[in-house]
């Protein structure tokens, strides 16, 4: 891994109210809560149910049962065959004895009229004495139908009364209607409690809800917590596995992939580092004899005038290759200190237009190059990496693009961050680079045109550029002008090195 | 899935406003609830009950007849009486002012007169409780077929003064006020 790479870093932003809502905590309270829910409010049903019908069939029973035998003890105190007011005092007798049932009682003999007679006919009669019950008792069985008497639940019993030691009608009936009063609050007291009892219940199931969603959230919490320290270059971060279940499968896994994450890498970084060292050893043990070669060619060079034509050809031929095989092994070892890390920035107030004017002077380009330099621009930089930044951009221009050569420099306000940006112009009137090339022409060895093999350039030109940008903690891009040609554009720090103290 | 977890959502709340709206109490078809009531006395029949005199409020003794198989002397009704009225009998209101630990040492009929020895003393009976004992005595069967007006009871106890020549003095029973009562 390159240094000074900028590692992408996860936004550690806090979860807002929709993800929340659809957290696994909230879905796990929730279905908690539901599922309470659904249970209290069945349990709870169906205890009303039973409950109601048990306190339902009690005071039915009852109550038949007390109107039967009142019936039978008070029945052979009656007249035979009675008159209304012995009827009448019959239903006043029974209802006294009622008096814990609050009971109405109503008697009449062969289908004559109700006593007490104070019972409307027609539809009133029907609806306090339902057809049904009536029928029945006619037809010598003993009867009773819960009915809603103008919102009152009533129990309507109709009890008809045989000949004593005979099962034969005597033509007596006797109805009762009971009031439910007492049993409807008692099941509204059922109900009551049930609601009082569920409400608690659901809120007490939240607290096994939110455990539950610690269990389970502990593990996908350490999970992020660990992917994002990988993601952060720790790749010997590894979970603590816990239990047997799937999340512990999840973290083994995870662990699986980060030991061979880090296994990979550290083979990568060390094949790397091979070839670097590699490259420097070579370029190193090439100085040597380079330096040697190129100072037997200097003199033979000198000395070519004297030759005859072939062989000055030849011996400037050597030359000449001789000094571009320097160059290029001086560029090999510059990229070889950037690789290891050895490149140092030896930063100084400079003015840059003064430091822009030097560089082309010193190459002799004030000709081909036309310069847009502002006065009193001072920046923070290494002067020598600045030097070879813009000589190699223009030389790159010179080489690939066509005369004039422009530079510019100016100074700009970041849009983001707010802060001063040097800008480094450099434009040329050539052809304009292949889109398709642009995004590979800072990597070593990238040749624009695959048939132009040979050319004056290293090939490692614009990549020590970059590399030197990067050391400021700049960038470089490169582009097509709109009206043509190619333009390099170096964005850098003002001031190189002080936000970061 | 989301249109799917809407109508589950939409069918279980169906389902618990079902079951929330059953609560209270629904009325319902016609039950039958087994055999009729029985006791009516087929006119012009013999009357076979036992006659007995409960005390009742607010003050005095009620005739009560209760269902027998056969003619009733009034030795059996006596000691009928000494047990005290049944349930349904105690949910009219009558009770029996006898002390529960008086018992009938002896009892005998002779013509038109019932001879009736209780344990204790007599005298100290209330007044209601020896009318409970004198007329259930006289209405009953008593040989001599004499109107139970007429017939003397021989009131005595193991101690104290005995009671000779009591009556069934019919002003005492009391009948109770007849009112309307609305539903």
């Amino acid at each position: 891994m390159r240094r000074g790479t900028a590692v992408r870093r996860p936004v550690l932003r806090r979860p807002d109210l929709g993800t929340v809502a659809r957290g696994l905590r909230a879905r796990l309270v929730v279905g908690f809560l539901l599922v309470a829910a659904l249970s209290a409010l069945i349990t709870a049903a169906l205890t009303f149910k039973e409950a109601r019908n048990a306190i339902l069939k009690r005071t039915q029973d009852t109550a038949v049962q007390q109107l039967r035998s009142q019936v039978a003890s008070q029945v052979p105190d009656l007249r035979f065959p009675p008159s209304n007011t012995d009827l009448l005092k019959f239903t006043q007798g029974l209802e006294r004895a009622g008096q814990t049932q609050h009971w109405f009682v109503h008697a009449r003999y062969k289908g004559g009229r109700m006593q007490p007679d104070n019972v409307g006919l027609g539809k009133d009669m029907d609806v306090r004495f339902p057809p049904g019950v009536r029928d029945k008792v006619g037809a010598g069985v003993a009867a009773f139908q819960r009915i809603d008497l103008d919102g009152d639940p009533v129990l309507v019993i109709g009890l008809p009364v045989t000949y004593r030691d005979s099962s034969e009608k005597s033509g007596l009936e006797v109805y009762a209607l009971v009031p439910l009063r007492e049993d409807e609050a008692n099941v509204r007291a059922l109900v009551n409690a049930a609601q009082s009892g569920a409400v608690p219940a659901l809120a007490l199931s939240v607290v096994p809800a939110l455990i539950a969603a610690r269990g389970v959230l502990r593990p996908v919490r350490e999970l992020r917590r660990a992917t994002q320290k990988i993601t952060e270059g720790e790749l010997d971060t590894r979970l603590k596995v816990t239990g047997r279940d799937e999340l512990a499968d999840l973290s083994r896994t995870f662990n699986d992939m980060a030991a061979a994450l880090e296994e990979n890498v550290a083979e990568l970084r060390r094949m790397e580092a091979n070839s670097r060292r590699f490259a420097a050893d070579v370029s190193h043990e090439l100085r040597t004899p380079l330096a040697a070669m190129t100072a037997v060619v200097d003199v033979l060079d000198e000395d070519a005038a004297g030759l005859d034509p072939d062989t000055a050809y030849a011996v400037r031929l050597i030359s000449e290759e001789t000094g571009k095989l320097a160059r290029m092994v001086e560029d090999l070892m510059e990229i070889s200190r950037f690789d290891a890390g050895a490149a140092a920035l030896h930063l100084d107030e400079v003015d840059v237009a003064e430091t822009v004017r030097k560089t082309v002077q010193a190459r002799g380009w004030q000709d081909k190059v036309t310069t847009d330099l502002p006065r009193g621009v001072r920046a923070r930089l290494d002067p020598r990496r600045i030097d070879v930044v813009v000589a190699n951009l223009i030389g790159n221009a010179l080489r690939h693009g066509g005369e004039p050569v422009g530079i510019a420099v100016r100074v700009a306000r970041h849009p983001d961050r707010g802060e001063d940006r040097l800008l480094i112009e450099v434009a040329d009137n050539g052809p304009g680079i292949d889109p398709e090339v642009l995004p590979h022409v800072f990597d070593r060895f990238y040749k624009a045109d695959a048939a132009r093999v040979r050319s004056e350039g290293s090939g490692l030109g614009l990549a020590i550029t970059s590399e030197n940008v990067r050391l400021h903690h700049g960038t470089v891009m490169a582009a097509n002008a709109p009206a043509g040609g190619a333009v390099f554009t170096v964005d850098l720090p003002l001031r190189t090195g002080e936000e970061e103290v | 899935m989301r249109a799917r977890r809407a109508m589950t959502v939409s069918a279980g709340s169906a389902a618990l406003l079902g079951v929330l709206a059953g609560c209270g109490i629904e009325p319902t078809d016609v039950v039958e609830v087994g055999l009729p009531a029985t006791g009516v006395k087929r006119p012009g029949t013999r009357v076979e009950d036992a006659i007995l005199y409960f005390a009742s409020q607010p003050g005095g003794v009620l005739p009560l007849h209760r269902p027998a198989g056969g003619e009733v002397t009034a030795e059996e009704a006596v000691q009928l009486l000494m047990k005290g009225p049944n349930d349904a009998e105690r949910m009219r209101g009558l009770y029996s002012e006898l002390p529960r630990d008086v018992r009938v040492v002896a009892i005998a009929t002779e013509q038109g007169k019932v001879r009736i020895r209780l344990s204790g003393d007599a005298g100290r009976l209330s007044p209601v409780a020896r009318q409970q004992v004198v007329c259930t005595a006289v209405h009953n069967a008593v040989p001599g077929d004499l109107p139970p007006e007429e017939v003397t009871v021989d009131l005595s106890g193991t101690s104290g003064k005995p009671m000779p020549d009591q009556t069934c003095r019919v002003k005492d029973i009391f009948t109770p006020p007849v009112s309307t009562p609305t539903p």
